[in-house]
């Protein structure tokens, strides 16, 4: 290498060029003013923070473990988890944030009351205020109704830290409420797998360094599971095939050795295709089909009988021989594993796909196989206390008459056997259930860990929603614009500043979230929320809040632990995990290892008559996707810069996610006389989106994609455009059906 | 012989994430509107499929940086490792770096009104500790190398979409991106 | 649009001054000329357009207080040794104001010939391939000879009146076919061409010096006409600096 003069001996001329007095304008002046000082590069060193253990809460795979350096009480900077082989010391660009999140100057510092919804006139209010005045509202409630039916909760994954489901313990505490049950996430898929296999439960994500080939089927974990990633590079050096299977050309897809277009909501299809070639070659496993399973005779016939390859070929548009090859390649190499992606199932025909995916895979003889599997996702690491969650209702509350009171995927409460039970309202139609809302009407609004107006569907009818709601309470960390909708706006702490601990529904680590720092401005955490309300409560009318009034965060995240989570993960204690996260002691990486499963049958169900009571085919029949209604299919999946509503507006992140866009492929955008970076209008019956369009054939000619997120200096919302129709599956186990998200038509004209 | 660190770019497995970009705010504590690395998409005519593949750069810490001598306080220091350090306590803001870098690894700080730029976390190297954006990347596609150690033929130093400087002799060396085997219907 | 306002100025009144005394100092050998002319004007007119030139470079700096450390780096940096340079020719016109000698006005002419040197090297980054050359050299050399044989009171002397002319011609000429020559180019060079071409203060710039042309060939007086010939030089300075690409503006893309 060339060497360079150092600096030192060029600072040495200069200050013989000085003092011989050559440079002459300059004399007279005091030398030292000319020389630079040097700079003390001091090394770092990590002994100089305190470091604790944090975990990101977001509903995400991934759920990494976050090693966070403080030093004067400031959170410097934060790092993944080396402990982990997940996180491997790596978090994602969302995950690097974090401390701005913290100390981030648009947070909502105290709590505020709105003198109009709407009107921005917020004026700051004490937390004693803000609690007397719910509380009042509440007890009105009471009184005007004789139950608190008319109080809802609308909660969802913005904040998976186990002690959050604290909240619906507040709710509880008070009496029997309306709640918003079900998920937009995940459900048509969990109760295919439910009918197939009796749980959803997926294999150690790790474990896919095993296999021989992966089939990504609608899954982008480059965005939405990067730490995945370098286990699918790893099985590819060791001769594993990717295919990815995917209407949109994904970041994953240009990482594939093999990238299949398929239109959109044709998957089922698609894998019954490739089930008939299976047969066809007799590659299907005998021993699994006839020792490990049910029905698979019946759906052998209706294969032969119904679906043909070229069939297959000419709905999902994807060349017979290649369903043909891509078959064969599947059946042979063991292990072989489809990762199924949550996308594919927001479809009207959502769970009758992943239903065909799962039984390919079973027919092919990669069930309970290390590095192989139908994986989709497990809830097998969630087995905490709930002890916030779990509150009783204060003695003599009145509430819904019903069959069976509301459930969630998270839900582990178990049955209950009161007279009464919650009120339960779908999710997914959040709206329409709020206007249909009546005997008692809905008249307030909870709000938390959930940002409705980003992600409830079909936002304009959202909006008349609201309108006629009597009072809602948000508990934000930012003013969003379900704030923008609230009457009061209550500071929740972000994960550096409460005590929880979480766990991941994809790989199978534990993490423990300590406090970090001293909250911020007034921030609390909800279950610290829950106890000021119930003193607000209990003030006024003694005994109405069961909730405690004094809480202790940390005591209460101690409370979450029991013994089946100390065997599972190997530790004697919760305060093991500060030395890092750990992983379930799993005797094999490969879910349902020992082919028992959780079906009534307890085998696995080609035939499930639970679908068919739940009046769905028994088969896996192909079943046919929604209809369009307009000339453009829109998805709006999720960036890697956003976790549904979250993460786009903080500053660090408008850096490298400035502006959202509709991407067109150019022959579309050409007949519609748009040019690249042309500003369109993207419409549909429900509402628009004013966006700048990018033409790329990354998407299909009738396909429209925009990414979902929240932008704070923006009005660009997806759900604009989304409606509320229901995907076929998830009411078994979540509650509500699924939404078909991915079932929506646009038009889309140049402004 | 002294080591010469560089980094090492795969952009077959990089997936665009900008985990190093904001690693690197995240570390170095940058103002809100500042980045040192950045990750930029390649072109079309470069890759044929639109933001699917990238460069990810910050300083490419060159054999003779062009900041260097642009600089009239003598603000950046070339190590024995290799590395350029910007001494931003020196700097008074002249931007002569800014215009003269070919790589815009040289940003201006508009509050503190001095340049700025990445200094290969020298602090973390020099405690044997990884630069943060490499210790970031979830897909390790970003690397630290000692160029006396690699097998430099294996490698690009001037993929297309990155300035060829020959004279600069930049450090950087890059990995080129595959692409699948579509299937369309 | 930045048009790098404190580096136009800076340039552009360096060069003026420069060009000044260069005719200054060409006069200073022919004895002929001696007492025709107001010499301390002149110079003066020198010392400001020089010191007005490096007062507009402080405000190019974050930090103007600590402006005398941009002179640190004179081993490696054309900017470090431009600011002496010009330093030193400011230095030399202030003396000639009041003890002017044909040593002091030699050494003025020299110190300025190697600030424009100086400065093409400085203002010809490797960043900026379409300049990284000598092309600023030329411009700063031709804008420095025409604004001193258009604003000195020689101007409507006839052998520079003549070379006035001439140096418009070339100077124009090589502004006007520099966005043609780079149509040429690679990707970097048409770009920079089509924003020079569809460049306001170019068109403007070149205008002001086609008309300041016109007016030296019919000998018209001469002050107007040098201000257009600032004016032209300015303009086209400002097209200079704001409109000529940076790699780093494309970087991922063909160059």
């Amino acid at each position: 290498m060339k060497k360079l003069e150092p600096v030192s001996s060029r600072r040495g001329f200069l200050k013989g060029l000085l003092s011989a007095g050559v440079a002459g304008t300059i004399g007279g002046l005091p030398s030292g003013l000319l020389v630079p000082q040097k700079a003390q590069a001091g090394t770092f060193d990590p002994d100089a923070y305190q470091i604790f253990r944090n975990a990101c809460p977001r509903n995400c795979y991934d759920t990494c473990s976050i090693k966070t350096y403080v030093k004067d009480g400031v959170v410097q900077f934060v790092e993944g988890a080396p402990e982990s082989t997940f996180t491997k010391g790596a978090l994602c660009v969302k995950g690097y944030t974090y401390p701005r999140r913290l100390y981030s100057p648009d947070r909502v510092k105290y709590p505020m009351i709105q003198d109009k919804r709407g009107s921005g006139n917020w004026r700051r209010i004490s937390w004693e205020e803000a609690m007397d005045i719910i509380s009042d509202k509440i007890l009105d409630i009471k009184k005007r109704d004789g139950s608190l039916l008319g109080l809802g909760l609308t909660k969802y994954s913005g904040n998976f830290g186990i002690t959050n489901y604290g909240v619906e313990g507040m709710m509880s505490s008070l009496g029997y409420t309306t709640r918003f049950v079900g998920t937009p996430c995940w459900p048509a898929g969990i109760d295919a797998q439910n009918y197939d296999l009796g749980d959803m439960w997926c294999n150690d994500p790790e474990d896919m360094v095993k296999a021989k080939y992966i089939i990504i089927w609608g899954a982008n974990p480059a965005w939405c599971s990067m730490h995945t990633m370098k286990y699918i590079y790893e099985a590819k050096s060791r001769g594993a095939k990717v295919v990815v299977i995917d209407p949109i050309l994904t970041q994953t897809a240009a990482k594939a050795d093999e990238y299949w277009q398929i239109k959109i909501g044709t998957d089922g299809a698609l894998a019954l295709g490739m089930a008939r070639h299976l047969l066809d070659l007799g590659l299907v496993d005998n021993d699994f089909v006839t020792n490990h399973a049910v029905g698979f005779e019946e759906f052998a016939d209706y294969l032969r009988e119904n679906i043909t390859v070229e069939w297959a070929s000419e709905i999902c548009g994807i060349p017979a021989e290649n369903i043909k090859a891509l078959t064969e390649e599947f059946a042979k190499a063991k292990p072989a594993a489809v990762w199924i992606g949550y996308g594919m199932q927001r479809h009207t025909n959502g769970g009758a796909m992943v239903r065909a995916i799962d039984a390919f895979v079973a027919m092919s003889g990669n069930i309970g196989v290390e590095g192989g599997g139908a994986r989709y996702g497990h809830l097998r690491t969630w087995g905490f206390n709930y002890h916030a969650m779990i509150q009783k209702q204060p003695e003599g509350s009145v509430g819904f008459v019903g069959a069976t009171g509301p459930k969630g995927e998270f839900d582990f409460a178990g049955e209950s056997t009161a007279a009464y039970s919650d009120r339960a309202y779908n999710i997914n139609k959040t709206a329409q259930e709020i206007l249909d809302s009546k005997d008692p009407e809905l008249k307030m609004l909870w709000i938390s860990c959930k940002n409705p107006f980003a992600q409830d569907f079909d936002r304009n009818k959202l909006e008349k929603a609201f309108d006629k709601l009597e009072f809602v309470v948000s508990v934000e960390q930012f003013f969003t614009e379900t704030v923008r909708h609230s009457d009061i706006v209550l500071p929740v702490t972000t994960l550096f500043e409460e005590w929880t601990v979480n766990a991941s529904y994809w790989h199978y680590w534990l993490s423990l979230n300590e406090q970090a720092v001293k909250p911020m401005h007034e921030a609390k955490c909800n279950i610290e929320i829950a106890a000021l309300l119930s003193k607000a409560m209990n003030a006024k009318e003694p005994g109405s809040c069961t909730f405690p009034q004094e809480i202790d965060a940390k005591e209460w995240m101690i409370k979450e632990f029991n013994q089946g989570i100390y065997d599972l993960f190997g530790i004697n204690s919760w305060e093991d995990l500060r030395n890092g996260p750990r992983k379930a002691k799993l005797p094999s990486s490969a879910s349902w290892n020992t082919r028992e499963f959780m079906t009534p049958s307890k085998k696995y169900e080609f035939k499930s008559e639970l679908c068919e009571q739940n009046g769905f085919n028994a088969l896996p029949k192909y079943v046919e996707v929604r209809k369009p209604d307009a000339p453009f299919k829109l998805l709006t999946p999720h960036v890697q810069f956003a976790l549904h509503s979250q993460f786009v507006n903080i500053d660090w992140m408008e850096n490298f996610y400035p502006e959202p866009f509709v991407y067109i492929h150019p022959e579309a955008a050409k007949e519609k006389g748009i040019k690249d970076l042309d500003t369109v209008r993207v419409f549909n019956k429900i509402g628009e989106v004013v966006v700048r369009a990018k033409l790329t054939d990354n998407v299909l000619k009738d396909c429209a994609v925009m990414y979902e997120a929240w932008f704070r200096k923006l009005t660009f919302n997806v759900q604009n455009v989304v409606d509320d129709c229901a995907a076929d599956m998830g009411a078994m186990k979540t509650g509500a059906p699924g939404v078909a998200l991915h079932d929506q038509f646009v038009d889309i004209v140049r402004v | 012989m002294s080591k010469r660190y560089a980094f090492l770019v795969d952009m077959d497995r990089c997936i665009g994430c900008r985990g190093c970009a904001m690693a690197c705010k995240n570390f170095n504590q940058l103002a809100p509107d500042m980045v040192w690395r950045q990750v930029y998409p390649l072109d079309e005519a470069i890759y044929p499929h639109r933001e699917r593949a990238f460069l990810s750069l910050a300083c490419n810490h060159c054999d003779r940086p062009a900041c260097l001598e642009a600089c009239p306080t003598a603000s950046y220091e070339k190590r024995e490792d290799g590395i350029v350090v910007h001494h931003q306590e020196t700097c008074i803001g002249c931007t002569n770096c800014i215009r003269s870098c070919p790589y815009g690894a040289p940003r201006f700080n508009s509050q503190e009104k001095h340049a700025e730029k990445c200094s290969m976390c020298y602090e973390r190297i020099d405690a044997g500790l990884l630069p943060a954006c490499v210790q970031a990347c979830p897909t390790q596609a970003l690397t630290l190398v000692d160029l006396n150690e690699i097998d430099e033929s294996k490698y690009e130093q001037y993929p297309a979409g990155y300035p060829a400087m020959k004279r600069l002799n930049p450090s950087t060396r890059f990995i080129l991106p595959k692409k699948p085997r579509i299937v369309r219907g | 649009m930045n048009y790098e306002f404190p580096l136009v100025f800076f340039t552009a009144l360096t060069q003026a001054a420069v060009g000044i005394s260069l005719v200054a100092a060409w006069r200073e050998t022919r004895t002929e000329c001696i007492g025709l002319f107001s010499f301390r004007r002149e110079w003066l007119t020198v010392f400001v357009l020089a010191s007005l030139g490096l007062l507009a470079s402080l405000f190019h700096l974050g930090d103007p207080k600590r402006a005398m450390t941009a002179l640190v780096n004179l081993s490696n940096s054309w900017l470090s040794r431009e600011g002496l340079v010009f330093g030193i020719f400011a230095f030399f016109a202030l003396i000639n104001i009041f003890r002017r000698s044909k040593l002091f006005v030699f050494a003025a002419a020299v110190f300025g010939i190697a600030g424009i040197v100086i400065q093409g090297l400085t203002y010809a980054p490797v960043s900026m391939p379409v300049i990284s050359n000598a092309v600023p050299m030329c411009i700063f050399a031709l804008s420095a000879l025409c604004l001193g044989t258009s604003l000195t009171q020689m101007a409507e002397e006839n052998g520079v009146s003549k070379m006035r002319t001439f140096l418009l011609v070339i100077l124009v000429i090589l502004l006007a076919a520099l966005p043609f020559v780079w149509k040429g180019g690679d990707v970097l060079s048409q770009e920079t061409a089509a924003l020079w071409l569809s460049s306001v203060p170019f068109w403007g710039g070149i205008a002001c010096l086609v008309l300041a042309l016109v007016m030296s060939l019919i000998g018209r007086r001469c002050i107007v006409m040098g201000l257009l010939v600032l004016a032209g030089v300015i303009l086209c300075r400002m097209t200079f600096f704001a409109d000529t690409l940076h790699t780093a503006t494309r970087i991922g893309m063909p160059y």
